[in-house]
């Protein structure tokens, strides 16, 4: 597998033109003020704007053109193009800033942007920038991106208020969330209200959830690829804001102006800490619960071809519980901590790299007891990765990316070790290993000016290690010794046909696999869900998408509309068997049953970009299911994530150059749940028996957001302004369902036993209020 | 370990709670698919209690459950038959009110029922006259056919593994003068796999089992292991600062049972269902062992212990 890749690493080392004359232009487009990556920046020619290219994910691009003189235009969403003229008769190197657009007027759209719906090769693929989700209005005032993503067509959350995200019929863990490269497995704090990112720290989010390039793997669902800002090289700042829930700082600035940056960014909890002089007076003192997050980057400039980053992420959430009364005490803190180190160099003029080592650790421990009797519980991933990606422009018409990627897992099932004071117990349950390669190759070939083509493949392979005993083959495998290999080649395509120069039709196929699962036993994802790895027992997930769609741009590429349908076939689906219960004593494995799922639907989207009022609308249509053998005889039935129908509005107006007004409105059909069939007595108390799977559905659920934001920027000159954001989550106090449960804590046999059924609401109408501030060391004029 | 999600549970619930609001509702249920719920039993035990079938029907959801429900709840005139390879006996049903006054209220303690707190006419079928051999290590097949209906069942006694030692110390934490916390000590086979449950009675309580009341032998296969018994709570009972132990002066009583795999699923799934609750929880199907039917026919080597409390 990786002869390939070396093969193609020479190919582009050696590849030159033989024919006319033909010289390079390249190099990075970053923000003027900032000195921070653009990424999927455009530069065109100004006399033929089919000819072009795109800023990788570092913020680099390179075209190849014949010796000339060309007049070159380069934009990118919210910020005023640059343009200038050069006769090209060597290999050139041209670092591009641009200027944020001005904040009143019109967002600075331009019309290659807008069109970038119908022209790209993207499909299902949705760049969300910080500034949009800022202006989203936030449960509790909690900006967050995850959620963010929620309101998009295709996307549902776990359950009312959670960062859990289902893509297109798919689960939790089959989204591949990245953050700076490196793969995040638990995304939220606080059983997932809240997610892991800091939108302080945080670049860019961007969301593929159907057609998955190549240069993606791991999960069959979607990528949430999630970059970290790299650091404001020419000036100082400091950025924050203080809520309801918890507050967070920012600071960022040049280690070396031009050559060197840093940002740091952090954010806590508190509601508790402010309790604690309360609850240290009660027997429960000691009681307390917080979550924090961390981001850290550093960059150097070491040449004009090499660049080196060092970013971190460092979250917990902490959960104590003390009872003096009962000298019963718990703790539970779990999170991740991710490292990515990374150097970016020009190899030649069109041939980029990027080679990236990255530490990865989940964690999750129970630590308690009462007396001599205590226990310990540890689970968590760990990984170390090692990745490079090649981008490689032999000419306008293609753009080559290669690369390979090898991770070394090391995963922990649910250890525990336990004492009464007097013996000491150590769960025979053992770490699993495994090593996981991939290679890959894609193109993004323009045909020509109506064709164009994203075709590639994906090589994977994973090898799964002991220690590990084999019932099957009852042979007990020692650390090291190879178990079992999978080997899934995954191809991808793309095409986009343009019908006329406002609308294409894009078809796309897709296979991609999944090594790592997440089974969860819940109606969302918990920290106490376990990733295990794929072993002879355990199959790969496999998942196939197809997914065809119109795009059409209106009103002169103002408004932007899409219609997308999909189809996924899920194969080695995984749930736990009927009838089970957490046991430390069981190999989990042991439990699982073996299924299909597929997803079908269609995806209606309408989004304005440009003038005072923009925002989308979305509409899908679909179903998602899933059948097990070992599940009611392989029934199929729906997905407890299935949303028939799911209806979101988003809008945002600026008022004037202080002043700006923002709501959602969500529609979504009642969630799918397992019902009441009957009651029976046992033990002279009545005890449920449960329906057919997912049979029934919970009410509608809607709600209306709605924020106001007073922002003082345009009125000072000053270095230092500050925000106020007002927002009312759930404005006519819908009371959707959240969950039921039943009360039968009564003793039949009395006579007079009662039962209760209930269902329970929670963020009925939640007001919140919001400070940020932001200062930083330069001048800025009125606007 | 049920403990770890009831917490993650807890903090959850903490959350929701802040800022929930509840709407009673009464669930649609299916009164065509009733079935024949079974809940019998074979002990081993010096006590000699017979064995035992109380047949009822499944429900629909009620908010309240009066009297003139429950008397439809027993299922009567059906057939009940206990096999070995060398034995076919039926049961007779008795009911309470049938029974003479002077001997209710043992027969109703027998069956873990305070007589004070019985007000529906509970019927049983029972091997009157004792004539099912019970031993370790035989297969018992239960068949039952009621309403043109039938259900069935199978359980091998397993061997008694009984309480080492027992002994009270102080309740841990904030002292309570007039409570102690019982604690017990067992010596686990070392190859078998075994399970356990208990039952505690305060003084003049019947038997009953605690919230939490099996456990396999995971933790401490093959070995001598200590743990504490907890007084049980009866349904509807609040939890307060003297949940879980014992009076002092008070003549208590614990049940000790060894039981099969069958017993213990269904009681760690019926448990688990119970306290498995909110928007993190899916629902748990209870694993019962009855063909065609509900319930549990539970083969159990029990011991008793009889003791007062010290001052």
């Amino acid at each position: 597998m990786y002869r390939i890749f070396l093969l193609l690493f020479f190919f582009s080392l050696l590849y030159t033109s033989h024919a006319q004359k033909k010289y390079t232009i390249n190099g990075y487009i970053t923000e003027k003020s900032t000195g921070e990556s653009l990424v999927g920046a455009n530069l065109y020619l100004k006399k033929n704007p089919t000819v072009g290219a795109i800023s990788n994910n570092y913020g680099f691009y390179s075209i190849t053109l014949s010796e000339g003189y060309y007049e070159f235009v380069f934009s990118y969403t919210g910020y005023n193009n640059v343009e200038f003229s050069l006769e090209l008769n060597a290999d050139t190197t041209i670092h591009v800033k641009l200027n944020q657009g001005i904040l009143m007027d019109e967002i600075v759209i331009t019309s290659d942007e807008l069109k970038k719906n119908v022209e790209s090769n993207e499909m299902g693929t949705i760049d969300l920038d910080v500034e949009s989700i800022k202006r989203l209005p936030a449960l509790l005032g909690e900006i967050d991106a995850l959620k963010a993503l929620q309101l998009l067509p295709g996307v549902s959350s776990a359950t009312e208020g959670t960062a859990g995200l289902y893509v297109r019929g798919g689960g939790p863990d089959q989204n591949l969330v990245l953050l700076d490269e490196a793969v995040v497995y638990n995304t939220g704090h606080l059983l997932g209200f809240f997610s892991v990112f800091n939108s302080d720290a945080i670049r860019n989010t961007k969301l593929i959830k159907g057609s998955m390039p190549a240069e993606y793997g791991s999960r069959i669902s979607s990528v949430i690829d999630v970059q970290m800002k790299e650091g404001n090289d020419e000036n100082y700042s400091i950025e924050g804001g203080i809520g309801l829930i918890s507050s967070r700082i920012t600071a960022q600035g040049p280690v070396q102006k031009n050559k060197s940056s840093f940002i740091v960014s952090a954010r806590r909890t508190y509601a508790l800490d402010l309790a604690q002089p309360f609850i240290n007076q009660t027997s429960y003192a000691g009681t307390n619960y917080y979550f924090y997050d961390l981001n850290t980057k550093i960059n150097f400039r070491i040449s004009e071809k090499d660049r080196l980053y060092l970013s971190g992420y460092f979250g917990r959430d902490v959960f104590k519980f003390n009872s003096g009364d009962r000298a019963f005490s718990v703790e539970l803190p779990y999170g991740n901590a991710t490292s990515t180190l990374r150097w970016n160099r020009i190899i030649k003029e069109n041939l980029f790299a990027n080679v990236s080592f990255i530490y990865n650790d989940y964690n999750f421990q129970l630590k308690g007891g009462q007396e001599e009797f205590q226990v310990r519980l540890n689970s968590g991933v760990k990984d170390f990765s090692f990745k490079t990606d090649f981008d490689f422009y032999p000419n306008p018409t293609h753009h080559v990316k290669y690369g390979l990627r090898h991770t070394y897992h090391q995963l922990t099932p649910n250890i525990v070790n336990a004492t009464n004071g007097e013996v000491d117990f150590v769960s025979n349950l053992k770490k699993k290993y495994a090593h996981e390669a991939e290679i890959y190759v894609s193109d993004d070939w323009k045909f020509n000016s109506g064709l164009s083509l994203n075709y590639g493949i994906r090589l994977s392979a994973f090898v799964f290690m002991g220690p590990y005993f084999s019932s099957s083959r009852n042979i007990n495998f020692s650390k090291g010794q190879v178990v079992k290999t999978y080997f899934v080649p995954e191809p991808r395509i793309v095409f986009n046909k343009k019908l006329d120069a406002n609308s294409s039709l894009k078809g796309g196929f897709t296979i991609a696999s999944q090594y790592l699962h997440l089974v969860s036993n819940s109606g969302s994802t918990l920290p106490t869900d376990i990733w295990v790895p794929s072993t002879e027992v355990v199959k790969p997930q496999i998942g196939l998408q197809y997914a065809l769609g119109y795009f059409k741009n209106i009103f002169n590429d103002h408004i932007e509309t899409s219609v997308e349908v999909y189809f996924k076939d899920l194969r080695n689906q995984i749930d736990y068997r009927e009838s089970y219960v957490e046991m430390f004593s069981a190999e989990v494995e042991n439990e699982f049953v073996y299924g299909k799922g597929r997803a079908y639907g269609i995806e209606f989207f309408l989004r304005k970009k440009k003038g005072r009022l923009n925002g989308w609308i979305g509409y899908t249509l679909s179903k998602t299911e899933r059948w097990y053998d070992g599940i009611e005889n392989g029934r199929v039935y729906p997905a407890v994530f299935d949303r028939p129908h799911d209806l979101v509005i988003v809008g945002s107006y600026q008022i004037n150059k202080n002043w700006q007004l923002s709501s959602n409105f969500i529609y979504a059909t009642g969630r799918a749940y397992t019902p009441i069939q009957s009651l029976f007595i046992i033990n002279g108390r009545p005890n449920v028996e449960y329906g057919p799977r997912n049979s029934s559905r919970l009410d509608d659920y809607h709600r209306l957001d709605l924020s106001i934001t007073y922002d003082n920027r345009a009125n000072h000159k000053k270095q230092f302004y500050s925000s106020w954001v007002f927002s009312i989550y759930n404005i006519y106090n819908r009371k959707n369902p959240f969950f039921l449960y039943t009360d039968l804590n009564s003793n039949i046999l009395t006579g007079n036993a009662k039962a209760r059924a209930v269902k329970v609401s929670i963020f009925t109408l939640i007001p919140s209020i919001v400070w940020n501030f932001y200062w930083d060391n330069t001048k800025r004029e009125l606007r | 370990m049920r403990t770890l999600h009831f917490l993650l549970i807890l903090i959850g619930l903490i959350a929701v709670l802040l800022t929930s609001c509840e709407e009673e509702y009464i669930p649609i249920t299916n009164t065509d698919l009733q079935k024949i719920v079974v809940e019998a039993y074979i002990e081993k035990s010096e006590e000699g209690i017979p064995p035992y079938v109380i047949l009822t029907k499944s429900l629909p959801f009620y908010t309240d459950f009066g009297l003139n429900i429950l008397d439809q709840l027993f299922i009567h005139d059906a057939k009940v038959f206990i096999n070995t390879n060398n034995q076919k006996v039926e049961l007779q049903e008795i009911c309470l009110n049938e029974v003479p006054a002077e001997l209710r209220e043992s027969l109703a303690k027998r069956f873990g029922l305070n007589l004070d707190s019985v007000s529906v006419n509970f019927c049983v079928y029972v091997d009157i006259q004792g004539l099912l051999q019970i031993s370790e290590g035989i297969e018992y097949r239960l068949n039952v056919y009621a309403d043109n209906d039938s259900v069935m069942s199978t359980g091998v006694i397993p061997p008694l593994v009984p309480i080492d030692s027992i002994w009270f110390e102080d309740v841990p934490g904030k002292p309570l003068d007039s409570f102690l916390q019982l604690f017990c000590k067992i010596v686990d086979r070392p190859v078998e796999k075994d399970y356990y449950r208990y039952f505690t009675a305060g003084e003049g309580e019947a038997l009953i089992p605690n919230f939490s009341s099996v456990t396999d032998d995971y933790f401490f296969n093959g070995q001598s292991f200590k743990f504490i018994l907890q007084k049980a709570s009866a349904p509807g009972e609040d939890f307060n600062e003297t949940t879980g132990y014992f009076r002092k002066g008070d003549s208590i009583e614990i049940k000790w049972c060894v039981i099969d795999k069958s017993q213990f699923d269904f009681w760690n799934t019926l448990e688990v269902s119970r306290t498995r609750q909110g928007p993190f929880s899916s629902y748990v199907r209870i694993d019962g062992n009855i063909s065609n039917g509900l319930g549990i026919f539970g083969v159990q080597n029990c011991k008793y212990y009889k003791m007062v409390v010290p001052n």
